[in-house]
């Protein structure tokens, strides 16, 4: 049954149903699925890693701007108040439910703030090879991978237009520099998660 | 399409691709990857008692996610628990049609959906069912697509606790069902992460 003849580096095994497939070199933008099981099998990213990492640094600069800028303002009979985003933490943190300030610190905060900083690092490497960095190049991806699942931005923007939908009805909402700040994040980061493929980065990394 | 159909899998033919970084590869005993230096299986260690495992945790904080209130409104002195489907009805009566569907989709369908397509497709692997793999396999990859959206809910519960502070006017604060449900999308997701699709494709 072993065939230790198989040229592994030019195959690959769908990660649904593991069918081995030759790799074919595809036209900017095309894609490859499987014979069996219809999964996508992989891509040509048409993004490059100058592009990814200037749009990591727009995304951090956003990311400060949503949370420290004013979000949004509720009016409620002559009563102005107006939040920042990083304050909710603060407020929850002062509750006594410390799992919930914890969930919203994680979730909020210190998941995509982390892979937005661990993107800025690795491809920062990769475009500028710096030799120290580029050796933890590895270990920066991983960690990328294993966090990719937990970063629910745009989850949580659907959250927020939820709450102004619910808190319209009471008060007057009003949305500010940080509300639009966060809107560009999140709409960034749908565009390099789906334009990004990780197999091409290791492939970036195993050359160095 | 990538290359033309070879009829083997990476298992039959001794590779492994492995499950971090995808880099194909000769597997043996005790191996690590080449490229990534993540430990190398040809299945997910575990993969069926885990996802069990998680589901059922799942499962068990549904109960109290949806008994107990999210959150408690206190506005003018009287106290307000809204549970999750009592918010969905709430939203309902007041007309806010897009919301309340939103809330009823991503809190109650998806974890019910999540629940039964988890524990049909682990019962297929159970029984060796190898019919319709691929529906089987697209199922699988819908859920595990929006899972994640169901924590919609402990979003707003959040930015409404944080955020609703009218000099006395009212106050809101989370339920103890906020907690448990934050948990149960966590374990059903933790579940999803740990299925592997390629166990359903083995009987073939
Ligand atoms: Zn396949
Ligand atoms: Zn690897």
């Amino acid at each position: 049954m072993l065939q230790q003849n198989l040229p592994v580096d030019d195959m690959i095994a769908c990660h649904s149903c593991d069918l081995l497939h030759q790799r074919t070199a595809l036209v900017e933008g095309e894609k490859a699925w499987c014979s069996r099981c219809g999964s996508l099998l992989y891509r040509t990213s048409n993004n490059t890693i100058e592009m990814a990492l200037a749009l990591t640094i727009a995304s951090l600069l956003l990311f400060l701007f949503a949370q420290l800028l004013p979000f949004l303002s509720i009016n409620v009979e002559g009563n102005k108040t107006t939040i920042y985003l990083v304050s909710t933490i603060d407020t929850l943190s002062q509750l006594d439910n410390l799992l919930l300030g914890i969930a919203g610190a994680l979730f909020l905060v210190v998941i995509p703030l982390g892979v937005l900083l661990l993107d800025l690092l690795l491809l920062g490497a990769l475009y500028s090879n710096t030799r120290p960095l580029t050796q933890f190049a590895r270990q920066l991806l991983l960690l990328i991978g294993r966090l990719a699942p937990w970063n629910m931005l745009e989850i949580f923007l659907l959250g927020v237009l939820v709450t102004i939908v619910k808190l319209a009805s009471i008060a007057e909402i009003s949305l500010h520099q940080g509300f639009w700040a966060f809107v560009a994040l999140v709409m960034i980061n749908l565009f390099v998660s789906t334009t990004l493929e990780p197999e091409e980065l290791w492939q970036a990394i195993d050359k160095h | 399409m990538a290359g033309h159909r070879q009829a083997l899998t990476a298992m039959q033919a001794g590779l492994a691709s492995c499950h971090v970084c995808g880099k194909l590869q000769y597997s043996g005993a005790d191996q690590h990857c080449v490229r990534c230096g993540s430990r190398l299986f040809q299945r997910k260690p575990f993969s069926v008692q885990r996802s069990w495992a998680f589901l059922i945790t799942a499962l068990i904080l549904y109960v109290p996610a949806n008994l107990y209130p999210i959150m408690n409104t206190t506005s003018l002195g009287i106290t307000d628990e809204n549970t999750i489907i009592g918010g969905v009805i709430l939203l309902w009566s007041v007309k806010s049609y897009p919301v309340a569907v939103i809330i009823f989709i991503a809190s109650i369908v998806i974890p019910l959906l999540k629940f039964l397509v988890i524990s049909l497709l682990l019962f297929s692997i159970w029984k060796g069912h190898s019919i319709k793999l691929n529906q089987q396999t697209r199922l699988f990859r819908i859920i595990e697509y929006i899972g994640p959206w169901s924590m919609i809910d402990v979003f707003v519960v959040i930015l409404l606790v944080a955020l609703i502070q009218f000099g006395g006017i009212a106050t809101v604060l989370p339920g103890s069902a906020a907690m448990a449900f934050a948990g149960m999308v966590i374990a059903t997701m933790l579940s999803a992460l740990s299925f592997d699709t390629r166990l359903l494709w083995d009987s073939e």
